[in-house]
């Protein structure tokens, strides 16, 4: 097997970042999921350490991240840039206003400044609680996957936790009723939707690490259905990840993963893939 | 002291004062998300379509894909008066937002290969086909399970997922965009000199039809928006169809309306063998030909009858050229929402 991590340091930018596709200005999700999958690696220990760099250097004073080093605004991607942030033992302060900044995320019906009270905001709406693509958005299904992941374990703060339940119970409620999700809603207009790959992965990861009898058989039964329709590389990989995280390898869709590398070690030429694929083949995020 | 009398006729120019300036406050109030300004430019830039000559959309009857898509949409691009392409850098936009097992919501493959060759035809000088989809993450995914990847590889064509493309920050224009005076855009699109919008002639639930002006919605990267391209469920998506055409290159259209879908569109519709090809250089003229033959009025489709108020484009004079209207009309059953 060709190193992916030849391939990987070789896509890196002078500044430390990756691009979603080769050549491409440094991002902040496809750079997260890269260090996420080298960050074991001695070989590319100096990569790895010049990639957190670049990632603090974009860092918002607000504690957040956006796409880029030019975007303004922090969003989504600011969980995973502390997921990859607790890998890296330097920058507690960094860590530390990031969590903050990931816990006190506005949604459609609750401000900032109503989470950074002293008291849990009181609302009705379960849905209020959970967490958008962008600040002061509603909720969708894979910024919760992703924020629980992120926050999960890293902090005490009862606010936090009680945001964690809230995306629990929309896991609950937003489940397709033949098993596993779809971005949002499990239905449109009456119309059930087909539960997808990506979205079903992150969320069946973000409940192996909240609460594991969560997880159905039908969830995984979805999976493996639109694993076997949709040939893509990124989804292909999140759905052997998350299998393999619940321990439910599966050698026909690990040796098909594992046939299509390159022989530049990479994934469709591509690094975001390529760090999807690799995670997927050692089994972590 | 004496006091002094206010005469009748200072009276009523007083109350006549009073009552302007009680109705200014009071659309003020009403218009402050948009500003009374923008109402009163779009208001104005609309009227003056009337002075500018019509915009022209070429209709054509296409019983199937398995033709000679080519001459059709030749023959249609001549009579429809269309710029000359040549030496140009084009971005083709199907619509291919999701592709569910038996459902046919996607523009058809042999059709986005049709226009290629067309456009190679005139000497464009590049093109890429182009989008991202609003419910995948790998828009690929799609363009594989459509068979639309056949077809690239066969015409050596790239294709780019706009969600995952460099972005570019543009400024946006006229208002409709709140919040923000910046859309992040893909360089594909904000590089190309013009995008063609092939939709898939479809009923929308929610934007009550999809074509040239909505099929646009695609070009919004996900990456930095969300999945599905999140900024439309807070600027809403009518005001954001006609924000986001406005910061564009020149969008030409050309819709595939051979097999549409009527009902809960844009996903779980069922199909209509409607055998139309819709051509212009005006996307919203296009827009409102087609709403049209698909029986439905303009009114009650919001981004449509906003961009004919404000003028994106000409509703005022629309000439046809090409099949009769009348040959090509049909009654969709409209989306639950309309």
């Amino acid at each position: 097997m060709p190193s992916p991590i030849d391939y990987l340091i070789s896509a890196q930018h002078e500044c430390g970042g990756w691009g979603y596709t080769t050549g491409q200005k440094p991002v902040l999700e496809p750079t997260a999921a890269v260090l996420l999958a080298i960050r074991n690696e001695p070989l590319a220990n100096n990569s790895f350490q010049k990639g957190i760099s670049w990632l603090l250097s974009c860092q918002h004073q607000d504690g957040g991240w956006g796409i880029n080093e030019d975007d303004p605004e922090s969003g989504w991607q600011t969980a995973w840039a502390l997921t990859t942030l607790r890998y890296s033992t330097q920058k507690q302060d960094s860590i530390s206003k990031s969590v903050e900044w990931l816990i006190t995320v506005s949604t459609m019906e609750i401000t900032q400044e109503e989470f950074q009270g002293k008291e849990i905001p009181k609302r009705d709406n379960n849905e209020a609680f959970i967490w958008p693509w962008l600040p002061g958005q509603a909720g969708w299904i894979e910024p919760t996957a992703m924020a629980v992941l992120a926050l999960e374990g890293i902090t005490k703060s009862r606010l936090a936790d009680f945001r964690i339940s809230a995306a629990l119970n929309y896991f609950r409620r937003y489940r397709t009723p033949d098993g596993g999700w779809n971005i949002g809603n499990a239905n449109s207009l009456d119309t059930i939707v087909v539960p997808r790959a990506y979205p079903t992965a992150l969320v069946l990861m973000a409940l192996n690490r909240i609460a594991q009898t969560e997880i159905h058989a039908t969830d995984l039964n979805a999976l493996r259905q639109d694993l076997r329709r949709d040939p893509s590389t990124l989804v292909q990989s999140s759905g052997i990840l998350a299998l393999r995280t619940l321990g439910e390898d599966d050698e026909t869709l690990i040796s098909n993963i594992t046939e299509r590398q390159l022989p530049n070690g990479s994934w469709e030429d591509n690094p975001f893939f390529t760090a999807w694929a690799f995670m997927a083949l050692r089994g972590y995020l | 002291m004496t006091r002094q009398k206010v005469s009748r006729r200072t009276f009523i120019r007083l109350a006549l004062l009073g009552g302007i300036g009680a109705g200014v406050a009071y659309i003020q109030h009403q218009t402050a998300g948009v500003g009374m300004l923008n109402i009163v430019r779009w208001s104005l830039r609309g009227q003056m379509q009337w002075l500018k000559p019509p915009a022209i959309v070429g209709l054509g009857k296409c019983a199937s894909y398995d033709v000679d898509l080519v001459s059709y949409l030749r023959e249609l691009w001549d009579i429809s008066e269309m710029p000359d392409l040549r030496g140009k850098s084009i971005l083709v936009k199907p619509n291919l937002l999701d592709e569910i097992d038996n459902i046919i919501a996607t523009t058809n493959p042999q059709l986005v290969g049709a226009v290629v060759d067309l456009l190679r035809e005139m000497g464009v000088s590049k093109v890429v086909v182009g989008e991202g989809s609003a419910f995948r993450r790998d828009t690929y995914s799609v363009v594989k399970s459509c068979g639309l990847s056949q077809i690239l590889d066969s015409h050596g064509v790239p294709f780019i997922d706009l969600n995952y493309d460099e972005l570019i920050p543009v400024k946006v224009r006229d208002g409709w965009i709140r919040n923000t005076d910046t859309l992040w855009l893909p360089r594909h699109v904000t590089e190309a000199d013009y995008i063609i919008s092939i939709p898939k002639l479809k009923a929308h639930h929610w934007a009550g039809v999809t074509l040239s002006l909505k099929n646009l919605l695609g070009v919004i990267p996900s990456s930095r928006y969300g999945w599905p391209k999140n900024i439309i469920h807070i600027n809403g998506i009518n005001a954001t169809i006609l924000g986001l055409y406005q910061s564009l290159p020149p969008v030409v259209s050309i819709v595939d309306g051979i097999i549409g879908m009527e009902g809960n569109g844009p996903l779980f519709g069922k199909p209509v063998h409607h055998e139309l090809l819709a051509v212009g250089r005006d996307p919203l003229a296009v827009d409102i030909i087609c709403t049209q033959l698909m029986g439905f009025s303009i009114d009650s489709i919001p981004h449509l009858i906003g961009a004919a108020t404000a003028g994106i484009g000409q509703a005022k004079k629309i000439e046809t050229r090409g099949i009769a209207p009348d040959q090509l009309q049909k009654h969709y059953e409209a989306p639950p929402t309309l």
